[in-house]
């Protein structure tokens, strides 16, 4: 058995009894065993209940018609709630939470008989870039034991990255899947907001995050996005569409190659991506030259709004119904703010405390209230391209993975990282992030952005690049970056 | 920032913070609101603010009781319980 393999192949070999779903989740379980201490990409890893559940998906297997992703393993993010699995956020808040009922998108990966190895490691209440915020510690990339994975789905991007699983489910609120996804080297979605069903995955900021598929190749995610996707009763925002389809692959794109986002940004990051524009081009797609405008005040505009949402949101972790409590208080409102203290990393304090300074009486208009009106300046902006283009090409990230605790300026200088992904969030568009080569042996991605609900067009697009490049068959060589 | 306005911040958002990390909080916080500020280089005359960036239907479900929810497992992970309700400190103090 390899690391490698696509869910096409599991799903055949599995099929055709080259090997058991019990053997299969044992390996992954070894691979996890043996690396994970290294890498840090697991919070919790499920051996007992993972070994039940692929004893069940055999038994499935051996009937005529098992569902699409019958014994695949999968990891979840841990802000997805899974029940009798703690769900811990990778707060101190949460450490010891565990969840009464499954999120949809774990009950949905679950029907579709998909294993759940455990839950992957991430930014404190995914919040941050680098995966360093969580209370267990940072992930560490797995092409350079030195670096970091991204964030917030750095865990999930990593265990993708590092063979650990074929497929983890992340959640991106202004860049959280794609940015790792380019920083581990693996292919990674952001849905339309409200393609993926939010109950049960632990809000930050509610009119930004969405779940989404990470895993080696555009296919694969297109597998596991159409098993997570759908209408939910139980999330009002979810939107009753369709499920998502490929177009056919004779289908030809007009590309949009927004020139200004490139000027600022590192001249071989621009280059590989230079490159991937070229291959389009020899594909038969055409490409043409797009404005975005305002996407700096974007960002500022993101740290506004989803701060502002974040304080809200966590208002809920008062130490009455679940989580931490503090040990010793004198009366109920100090019980609030010592539970909250002592369970609340520096980085989400910052957040609320940014957000109640931008929701607070006076501020509110000149802050809240403008970077609501810039979020639709920024979304009309991509409406207007998207008259002209089917696709947008632009970089995940002004940077390849950089090294641990190297970011050290100040907050800004970490929210800078999320320049090219944020703008897609206020829009709520889906942004897939392929890779699409290597600077100084670390890998790089790109991203093909499409209107809302486009994930057929935009998965067409990264899977017939990826039919004709290998940079997601490469894969971190872990004999040597975990034993070195 | 001033202290007045940190200490306001901190009561509204029900958190304290030690000298130290007041401190860096408090540059940080100046940092962040000298960044947001570029905001104000655009032009939003006139625009209307977006809250939700789909323009989606918001389908709610039937409103019915959904029996299935099991108070005992919900609150058996509650720091403090009695009687199927939640205990928390005493906000008054009876004297």
């Amino acid at each position: 058995m390899k690391p490698y393999i696509g869910v096409r192949e599991l799903r055949s070999d599995l099929q055709a009894k080259k090997y058991s779903a019990v053997e299969l989740a044992q390996f992954y379980l070894d691979r996890i065993a043996r690396f994970n201490d290294r890498i840090n990409c697991f919070i919790t890893v499920d051996t007992e209940s993972c070994l039940e559940r692929a004893a069940a998906a055999d038994r499935k297997l051996a009937t005529s018609n098992s569902p699409s992703l019958c014994g695949i393993p999968i990891a979840h993010k841990d802000l997805f709630c899974t029940a009798g699995v703690r769900t811990t956020c990778a707060s101190n808040m949460l450490r010891s939470f565990i969840a009464p009922y499954d999120a949809t998108v774990v009950k949905r990966t679950s029907d579709a008989g998909a294993v759940s190895l455990g839950k992957t490691n991430m930014d404190e209440f995914a919040m941050g870039s680098s995966n360093e915020t969580s209370c267990f510690g940072v992930v560490r990339n797995p092409w350079n034991l030195q670096r970091v994975p991204g964030g917030s789905s750095g865990g999930a991007a990593a265990s993708v990255s590092a063979g650990m699983t074929p497929l983890a489910t992340g959640s991106d609120t202004g860049g959280s899947i794609r940015q790792p996804a380019s920083l581990c080297g693996v292919t990674g979605l952001k849905p339309t907001y409200g393609r993926v069903s939010r109950f049960g995955m632990i809000a930050f900021a509610s009119s930004l995050d969405q779940g989404g598929p990470l895993a080696h190749s555009a296919v694969d995610v297109w597998e596991l996005l159409t098993e997570m996707e759908g209408h939910d009763p139980r999330d009002s925002t979810s939107a009753n569409i369709k499920k998502t389809e490929l177009a056919g692959f004779d289908r030809t794109f007009v590309i949009g190659y927004p020139e200004s986002l490139f000027d600022g940004l590192d001249k071989n990051i621009a280059a590989c991506i230079d490159v991937a524009r070229k291959q389009f081009e020899a594909l038969g797609h055409k490409i043409e030259v797009v404005e975005l405008p305002h996407i700096d005040a974007a960002v500022a505009a993101y740290y506004v709004l989803s701060s502002a949402e974040a304080s809200t949101n966590l208002a809920r972790y008062d130490g009455v119904r679940y989580g931490h409590r503090t040990e010793s208080s004198v009366d109920l409102l100090d019980m609030y703010c010592r539970t909250r203290t002592e369970g609340f990393g520096l980085e989400v304090k910052r957040r609320i405390l940014t957000g109640t300074y931008s929701l607070s009486v006076g501020y509110f208009d000149a802050y809240y209230l403008k970077a609501q009106k810039i979020r639709r300046l920024v979304r009309d902006g991509f409406l207007e391209a998207f008259k002209k283009v089917d696709l947008i090409l632009a970089p995940v990230s002004p940077t390849t993975a950089f090294e641990i605790k190297s970011i050290k300026k100040g907050p800004i200088e970490m929210y800078r990282q999320d320049l090219y992904t944020i703008p897609v969030s206020l829009a709520g568009l889906p942004a897939l992030s392929l890779p699409c080569g290597f600077v100084e042996d670390l890998p790089i991605g790109m991203q093909l952005i499409g209107p809302h609900f486009s994930e057929g067009d935009v998965l067409t697009g990264g899977i017939a690049f990826q039919n004709e490049t290998d940079w997601h068959d490469r894969h971190p060589d872990l004999e040597t970056t975990c034993t070195s | 920032m001033d202290d007045l306005t940190i200490q306001r911040l901190m009561s509204l958002s029900q958190l304290s913070l030690d000298a130290e990390d007041k401190d860096k909080i408090s540059r940080d916080l100046d940092a962040i609101i000298g960044f947001i500020e570029i905001m104000n280089k655009v032009d939003t005359e006139g625009v209307e603010p977006l809250a939700h960036a789909v323009d989606l239907d918001q389908p709610l479900r039937e409103d019915r009781a959904d029996l299935d929810i099991d108070r005992g497992l919900f609150q058996s992970i509650a720091p403090e319980t009695a009687d199927g309700f939640y205990l928390v400190p005493k906000v008054l103090d009876r004297r």
